[in-house]
């Protein structure tokens, strides 16, 4: 029938397309308004878990996690446009372990909504009597009650992503075989970095004697470290009652690699280095990073705590 | 012919054939209306109870359970721990849809669910937004005009108990939204976050930080000790939201059922068998088959009202007939004077029974449109009869 109007044949085909595009963009599947057409959308409270999501899910999702780049997701707080985003989304993991503060408040759906962190829900580290401290905008708060950067433990990531890979299966069942590879993929590179980590570490355990702040407790658990938790940001320099506080440790521990979320200024590092204290840069990767991935950057941080380690065997 | 004479008989004593008629009517009136009512009753109860396919809930009266879930029937049945839900979740078998209703807001029940609820029931939104966070609120159709509440308002809920000197207090809703209207009982009830209700019921609460207003507080293992008051908030903001928290352990907070919706009938099968001689009494229940043995009670009601119709129809059908006997009796001349001009009995016959046709259709036409019409406007309060 084109075949007499082939002035107006492209003109057709596009008004056909942009209707077919538009009445699948428009397709909702309940009163309640959720699209129905293309790929499932995914929301995660966490970044590593929007990671396990891409990772394993693919093209077959659409993976979201909308908390801005600037911010911390534990303590955001999205507003009510953004939630309803999360309400409309085919799947919402949550990292658990008291993680995003927000989903305590938050009304989201529980057919459609996992805790991730329920495989291992007696690993989970409880802190107690922990000190209230602020630092930057974030205003006061403490690490009281669960601790939860669970994702440091390579084996823990390896059970969450695990959990994700279960819940997307769910979603998408006709294509279980290439979730459950795309899983064994990741699990291979998160088995490779926690062998890595733990040959790093071998039997020098207390070599680590500080942290920087106490968002390593998986990972100190997980490797055996014997490390006290400061409160210092990396970009604040500490008052002399901290630093006090970290010579009277120093006198106490043989160990001299101290772990830190970021690197840090130069005063800090100065000031380190003059107590024969190395800086291992452990990121938490708790926000999307500038450049790189979740594994990439826990790559780093193995490598980090390598150069930590071979700078200490070197003295 | 004779339809032409009957018809212009009865015009010529408008009187007496209305009230004919309206003797018929009436006497036919109530079989029609309780027949009919019983049906849309009945209609009714199951339509809800078949669109509900599981409910679980404490140990004890299975019909209280149900209308419980089903109508929000205000005293509810005991409670069950939200870790049910968790359960039935986790066996795969179903979607779990939790309710907790045990107060009220403007005299309407207050259901804290989970946003489960609205895509199970497959309700919209009319106007406004969905529950967002703690403190919301949305309303069912009815509620929301029979309080007069628009998104955006506020709701308090109803004190849930004057006399309990140290109970929690009435905390203020924030309305988001208007559910599309649905003509059921979730048009008359207030929807709020499972949180949100625990927090009505004193599980959880917000105050003022104890370590802010009162830096000398003395830290202890229980908490902090201080001599300083304390406010607790009684509408949750955006700026005292975290403050609010619960005390106990998660698992064990309260839901008065729990809603099951199975993946099929074979999921249906299981889930139910999990639920049979539980050590926690739990019980798994087919609200079709309680509600149908609860309308299976109506039938005796039923049965007396039929019989008692069947007398009255009976004694006014012998009326009926007593007063043509006496009208046909009375109109004997006027019949021999059609028969002296020729009409043969048969058309006088004819013309009596077109009569007697005329009155009974006419009442039973106006018994029918009394009755049945009455039955259909009234299909609101039936509803709520039914709950």
């Amino acid at each position: 029938m084109f075949a007499n109007l082939p002035a107006a044949r492209p003109a057709v085909f596009l008004a056909l397309a942009a209707a077919l595009l538009l009445g699948a963009c428009a397709e909702r599947d309940d009163a309640n308004g959720r699209e129905s057409s293309g790929p499932h959308s995914v929301y995660t409270d966490a970044y590593h878990l929007h990671y396990f999501a891409e990772r394993i899910g693919g093209d077959k999702i659409r993976a979201a996690f909308p908390a801005p780049d600037g911010l911390n997701p534990s303590r955001w707080r999205p507003g009510d446009d953004i939630i309803e985003r999360y309400q409309n989304a085919d799947l919402i993991l949550r990292s658990g372990a008291s993680y995003a503060i927000w989903t305590r408040f938050a009304s989201l759906p529980l057919a459609r909504t996992h805790d991730t962190s329920r495989a291992y829900a007696d690993r989970i580290i409880v802190i107690e009597n922990a000190i209230t401290h602020s630092h930057g905008p974030d205003g006061m708060h403490s690490h009281d009650g669960e601790s939860p950067y669970t994702w440091l433990d390579p084996t823990l990531a390896i059970k969450q992503a695990r959990a994700v890979k279960t819940v997307l299966i769910g979603l998408l069942p006709e294509s279980e075989a290439e979730l459950r590879a795309r899983f064994e993929s990741l699990e291979t590179e998160l088995s490779d970095l926690d062998r890595e980590i733990a040959s790093i570490v071998g039997d020098r355990a207390d070599a680590v004697f500080a942290t920087s702040h106490p968002v390593y407790h998986y990972f100190v658990r997980r490797y055996g470290l014997d490390a006290v938790d400061f409160h210092w940001e990396p970009d604040e320099m500490p008052d002399a009652e901290e630093w006090a506080a970290l010579d009277r440790l120093l006198d106490e521990r043989s160990g001299r690699i101290m772990l830190w979320e970021d690197e840090v200024i130069p005063e800090i590092a100065s000031a380190l280095g003059e107590r024969g204290v190395i800086v291992a840069v452990v990121r938490i990767i708790d926000r999307r990073p500038p450049s790189g991935d979740f594994m990439s950057i826990m790559r780093e941080n193995a490598d980090s705590l390598r150069n930590a380690y071979d700078t200490l065997g070197s003295r | 012919m004779a339809l032409r004479l009957a018809w212009a008989y009865l015009r010529s004593s408008p009187g007496r054939t209305l009230i004919l008629v309206l003797c018929i009517a009436a006497t036919l009136t109530l079989p029609i209306a309780g027949a009919r009512f019983f049906v849309v009753l009945e209609r009714e109860m199951l339509a809800r109870a078949d669109g509900t396919p599981v409910v679980i809930g404490s140990p004890g009266s299975p019909a209280d359970l149900v209308l419980h879930a089903l109508y929000f029937a205000p005293s509810p049945p005991g409670e069950l721990p939200v870790s049910a839900a968790d359960e039935v979740r986790d066996s795969g078998l179903a979607r779990p849809v939790p309710v907790y209703a045990r107060f009220t807001a403007g005299g309407r029940p207050i259901v804290g669910t989970t946003l489960d609820y609205f895509d199970f029931r497959n309700i919209g939104l009319d106007r406004g937004a969905q529950l967002a966070r703690l403190g919301d609120c949305v309303l069912g159709w009815e509620a929301a005009r029979r309080l007069g509440v628009e998104p955006g308002d506020t709701l308090a809920s109803d004190p849930h108990d004057i006399f309990d000197l140290g109970g929690t207090f009435p905390i203020r809703l924030r309305v988001r939204g208007v559910l599309q209207r649905t003509r059921s009982p979730d048009d008359h009830a207030v929807f709020v976050d499972l949180s949100t209700a625990w927090i009505i019921a004193g599980i959880g609460h917000g105050h003022d930080d104890i370590a802010e207003i009162d830096p000398d507080a003395e830290r202890t293992d229980q908490g902090y000790r201080s001599g300083a008051q304390v406010r607790t908030h009684t509408m949750i903001t955006d700026e005292n939201i975290e403050s609010f928290h619960f005390h106990g352990d998660p698992d064990t907070f309260p839901l008065t059922a729990l809603i099951a919706v199975p993946n099929d009938d074979r999921a249906r099968a299981l889930l139910l068998a999990r639920f049979v001689s539980r050590a926690d009494g739990l019980q798994a229940l087919r609200p079709s088959l309680v509600v149908a043995d609860l309308v299976e009670m109506l039938v005796p009601v039923r049965r007396a009202l039929g019989g008692y119709s069947a007398v009255t129809a009976g004694v006014a059908l012998a009326l009926f007939w007593m007063i043509v006997a006496l009208t046909l009796r009375l109109r004997r001349s006027e019949f021999e004077t059609l028969h002296d001009l020729g009409c043969p009995r048969s058309t006088t016959a004819a013309i009596i029974a077109c009569e007697i046709a005329m009155v009974l259709g006419l009442g039973l036409l106006i018994a029918g449109v009394v009755s049945l019409g009455g039955v259909e406007l009234s299909r609101g309060w039936i509803r709520t009869m039914a709950a």
